[in-house]
């Protein structure tokens, strides 16, 4: 730092008014921006720190864990320095006041679990400043990790060159999605192998700091900081007046820990949980539960070809998790859902046809790759001449999606099995307080999209489409029609989207279409619910507030567009009639 | 009235055009699912009309049939409503036209016969 620094140049959020979070369907704050073009990350800081700390955990030391899952604890101070670039200043540049406020917040923890002074260590070092040397900075993990191409893929959901990842913590498969059957396999896929990965990071987390549960708070802060404060005695005064606030909580009898993160402008808490369970609890006053498995891992369309999907996650505490041991548990869940019907049906074969390197001459009727087995499918479909034919050629992953398709719709009751996709963004700003104090530093334009992460645009799709099929949906009327994500200091808005992987018409099935059906919102008996009919939704909610129940319109939205998605409930009874 | 929003002139519309048919008179299955009759035919017909008048009289012709309950208030509500609809003609239509089953769950909500039922059914 050669330029002198004036009190001026610093930008505390000070003077921004607090956020109620009453018009927000889901809180977070934001983790990230581009150094070089402030344009922000799609990520909430809770998830960055956490992915960090995993790929962190393959190093086996406790006290870089726990340092990767607070290192940008003082974030959401909000507190920039505009200088030639960005800085969004969250650290104490003396090694003594950062072990004062190790000291703090850990104050209840056995110093025998962690070491106060190397955490307080490795979180100064993460980035370059004038308390840190050339060579503690090079050498520290957390900026390793930090900067490697594993976290920004998963941010960014930039998957090019991410497939080889050099530093080895990162695993993915390749799926070959030409078909629509095939789509159905590779969401069961993941589905499954999220659940397994779930248990994996528990137990990671469980052998290095005997927790399976991570909660990250994100609470206001009681004091107002003076504008005229920079991040050093912003991060002291912290220390003396607030931290007895944010004490980090290591209960291992509840096998929990939980981190309160100070939030400046919020006006009241929301909580972020990572935990061993088997699905995403959403409760739009309180915070969200987020199985680990959901968090560390994406399912991505690939950047070559637009059939391929990739199936990445995060390797943790070392453990190798071999993709053939990944194959078995799904063939054997497979095998489970379709009893004995799938004999003839080899593990190997499944697993190349998925992958797209199974090998034969005859082609597969729905996805064209090469096929292994023949049925007489034409009393089923109606809508291909193809299938017409005495005899169809099938390959093994659309023989299998078939059998299931079979098996799901006996029991659906002419529901439609709907997957979650990323949101669509249809505007992302500052929020009108922050933007006088913020412009510059972070961008706030919509094209910015196009390289966002998938993780948080699907679980925005994910809650949505929970919360408008629950019974606490009426209560959130207004949230639902007008969607939107406070990823503070960004305000984003949204349109959740699903796709259809089955469609039924009483015994005839439809499954032969050119495409899958990307941009539907909601399947119904009658209509589907689209992109530019959500958005009308929207803006016609806003305009007509004064004269319509928004319950109602939630209701009809059920009742006339049939709002359901997710894996049907197959009972016992219909089970035994197919069988 | 041409600051009326497009959206406000469609909920008049359908609100002066559902009050002539008469659905008790119609069996209850009907009734149960009147708002997504009404969406079927009403996406069905505005492909083809070519005005709002003409949208109407399909409307009540298919939909009611004989079933239409009219008084001297309720033609003259229906007439006040495409009067002042006229300088929002080409709008209205072509908002119903792209959005035929939103624009009659706009309306079915503003009525909020349902408001306090549970689990979607429509009455």
């Amino acid at each position: 730092m050669s330029s002198h620094t004036t009190l001026n140049t610093y930008i505390p959020l000070t003077d921004a008014k607090n956020v109620e979070l009453d018009n927000y369907l889901l809180v977070g704050v934001l983790a990230r921006t581009d150094i070089e073009t402030g344009l922000p990350y799609f990520d909430d800081l809770s998830h960055h720190m956490l992915m960090v700390a995993a790929a962190i955990s393959n190093y086996g030391d406790k006290n870089l864990v726990v340092s990767g899952l607070i290192h940008d604890f003082f974030k959401g101070l909000m507190i920039w320095k505009k200088s030639n670039g960005k800085n969004w200043l969250h650290l104490h540049e003396n090694r003594g006041v950062m072990e004062k406020f190790a000291e703090k917040i850990f104050r209840n923890i056995d110093s025998g679990i962690i070491d106060i002074k190397k955490v307080a260590e490795n979180i100064i070092s993460h980035h370059k400043h004038r308390g840190v040397s050339r060579s503690e900075f090079d050498r520290n993990i957390i900026h390793k990790v930090e900067s490697g191409k594993l976290i920004r893929s998963m941010e960014l959901s930039y998957m090019a060159g991410v497939l080889h990842d050099p530093s080895g913590h990162l695993t993915s498969i390749s799926f070959n999605l030409s078909g629509r059957y095939r789509w159905l396999l590779a969401y069961l896929f993941q589905e499954i192998l999220t659940r397994e990965l779930t248990n994996i990071y528990a137990d990671c987390f469980e052998k290095l700091l005997g927790i399976r549960k991570i909660k990250y708070v994100y609470r206001p802060l009681s004091v107002v900081m003076s504008p005229k404060n920079e991040i050093g005695p912003i991060i002291e005064k912290f220390i003396e007046e607030e931290s007895d606030r944010y004490e980090i909580v290591l209960d291992t009898s509840n096998k929990e820990m939980i981190i309160p993160l100070p939030v400046n402008g919020l006006k009241r808490e929301f909580f972020v949980e990572y935990n061993d369970g088997e699905n995403i609890v959403f409760d739009p006053e309180k915070g969200i539960h987020i199985p680990f498995g959901e968090a560390l891992s994406t399912f991505s369309l690939g950047s070559a070809n637009l059939q391929d999907g990739v199936f990445l996650f995060i390797k943790c505490c070392s453990r190798k998790i071999e993709e053939i041991r990944l194959f078995k548990i799904f063939f054997e869940y497979i095998k489970k859902e379709l009893q004995d019907k799938i004999i003839d049906i080899k593990l190997e074969d499944l697993k190349a046809s998925l992958r797209g390197t199974f090998e034969n001459e005859e082609l597969c009727t729905f996805c064209n790759e090469p096929s292994a087995y023949f049925k007489d499918l034409g009393n089923k479909f109606t809508d291909t001449p193809l299938l017409l034919r005495p005899i169809t050629a099938i390959c093994p992953a659309c023989l299998i999606g078939y059998m299931l398709e079979e098996k799901y719709r006996v029991g659906m009751k002419r529901k439609n099995f709907m997957i979650p996709q990323p949101v669509i963004i249809t505007s992302l700003r500052l929020l009108p307080d922050t933007k006088p104090i913020l412009k510059g530093c972070i961008k706030d334009s919509t094209y910015l999209t196009s390289i966002s992460g998938l993780f948080w645009q699907k679980i925005l799709s994910q809650i949505w489409y929970d919360l408008v099929n629950s019974e606490d949906g009426l209560k959130y009327a207004d949230r639902l029609l007008n969607p939107t994500y406070l990823l503070y200091p960004l305000k984003i808005k949204f349109i959740p989207l699903s796709i259809f992987l089955l469609h039924f018409v009483q015994r005839k099935k439809f499954v032969l279409e050119s495409g899958l059906d990307f941009g539907l919102v909601a399947m119904g008996e009658n209509h589907n619910l689209d992109v530019e009919e959500f958005r009308a939704l929207s803006d016609a909610f806003s305009k007509l507030k004064d004269r319509i129940d928004p319950t109602a319109l939630i209701e009809y939205l059920r009742a006339v567009y049939g709002i359901s998605w997710r894996l049907p409930r197959i009972s016992k009874k219909k089970r035994k009639r197919e069988g | 009235m041409g600051e009326k929003p497009i959206e406000e002139i469609i909920v008049d519309l359908f609100d002066a055009v559902d009050n002539m048919i008469d659905w008790n008179s119609m069996p209850d299955d009907v009734r149960k699912n009147k708002y997504s009759i009404m969406a079927k035919r009403i996406a069905s017909i505005s492909k083809s009309v070519k005005s709002v008048y003409e949208l109407v009289e399909r409307i009540l012709k298919e939909i009611a049939g004989d079933a239409i309950f009219l008084t001297k208030d309720k033609a003259l509500k229906l007439k006040n409503t495409l009067e002042m609809i006229k300088q929002d003609e080409k709008r209205a239509l072509e908002y119903i036209k792209g959005f035929p089953y939103l624009s009659v769950i706009l309306y079915a909500a503003s009525v909020r016969e349902i408001s306090e039922k549970k689990g979607g059914k429509e009455k």
